[in-house]
């Protein structure tokens, strides 16, 4: 059930901060997550199918990504990672890539997103 | 037959976009900069050819899937030493930050500059260079923590896959 958490999260932070990015919010969630769990033990992996209980160890960030969301301190996140790309630079680049170079307003009404 | 060629076009828009919104970070890096991370994979050229029908030989060229401005790092290859670049911005007050790393397994890691301070919305660029220091395709993690006088905390998980030193 880590979606539906998650994205009320980012509902959160959008909320506090409506100037946040897509990118800035993935940023705020993932720099501020704690690889411990609420028992203040690190979080664990299990490695095999068979008593998975049994074969545990330290999860990588393979396993857990960042490591647990810590909402309030996404709310807080100090620094941001953020992409100086607004969204209208990004689908041109998109259409020059994919048929040469158009200008976003000729098409926008019929791009879905 | 310039309908035709529209109709075709906006397929392969959607196509594109639904591809990149299945990361939204990877919503704001582009297509060829995934295909790059892809392709960088050791071996991954079959998979990427079965999946996405794009041909390897076209994405070996200048990004690096590492480039992308994420609040992690990830090389699939590391070959001797490799820079990656990532801009952080002060969303908060006036802060000191000082940094902290932990190096994956067959990795030297340095970061720089090691301590700085930033304004309310200044931005700083922090350089990471990777050497490789013994020849691995296991993967290997490490950390770098940012840790600001006002509290702040930033984490950055690291992870490099395939080594190559000298």
């Amino acid at each position: 059930m880590a979606a539906p958490h998650v994205a009320g999260l980012a509902a959160l932070i959008k909320q506090k901060f409506p100037n946040f990015s897509p990118a800035a919010i993935g940023s705020a969630l993932s720099t501020t997550a704690s690889l411990y769990d609420n028992s203040g033990k690190p979080i664990m992996a299990q490695r095999s199918y068979p008593s998975p209980e049994l074969n545990q160890s330290p999860a990588t960030p393979f396993d857990m990504g960042s490591g647990f969301v810590n909402a309030t301190a996404a709310l807080n996140p100090g620094l941001l990672f953020d992409s100086s790309k607004s969204l209208n630079e990004l689908l041109n680049h998109y259409i020059y890539n994919v048929y040469g170079n158009f200008n976003i307003s000729e098409i926008s009404t019929t791009v879905a997103v | 037959m310039e309908i035709l060629i529209f109709q075709k076009f906006q397929q392969r828009l959607q196509y594109r976009l639904d591809l990149n919104c299945v990361n939204f970070n990877f919503l704001f890096v582009g297509y060829d900069d995934y295909m790059s991370f892809l392709c960088g994979i050791n071996g991954s050229a079959s998979t990427v050819l079965d999946y996405t029908g794009q041909n390897c030989l076209n994405f070996n060229s200048t990004g690096y899937g590492s480039d992308l401005n994420l609040p992690s790092i990830t090389i699939a290859r590391l070959n001797q030493s490799r820079v990656v670049q990532r801009t952080l911005q002060n969303i908060a007050e006036n802060e000191t930050y000082s940094v902290g790393w932990s190096s994956p397994y067959g990795v030297s890691v340095k970061v720089s500059p090691t301590r700085f301070s930033l304004a309310n919305g200044e931005r700083q660029v922090l350089s990471v260079i990777f050497n490789a220091t013994s020849n691995s395709s296991t993967a290997s993690f490490g950390r770098i923590g940012l840790f600001g006088n006002q509290g702040h905390v930033v984490n950055i998980p690291v992870s490099v896959i395939v080594k190559i030193s000298l």
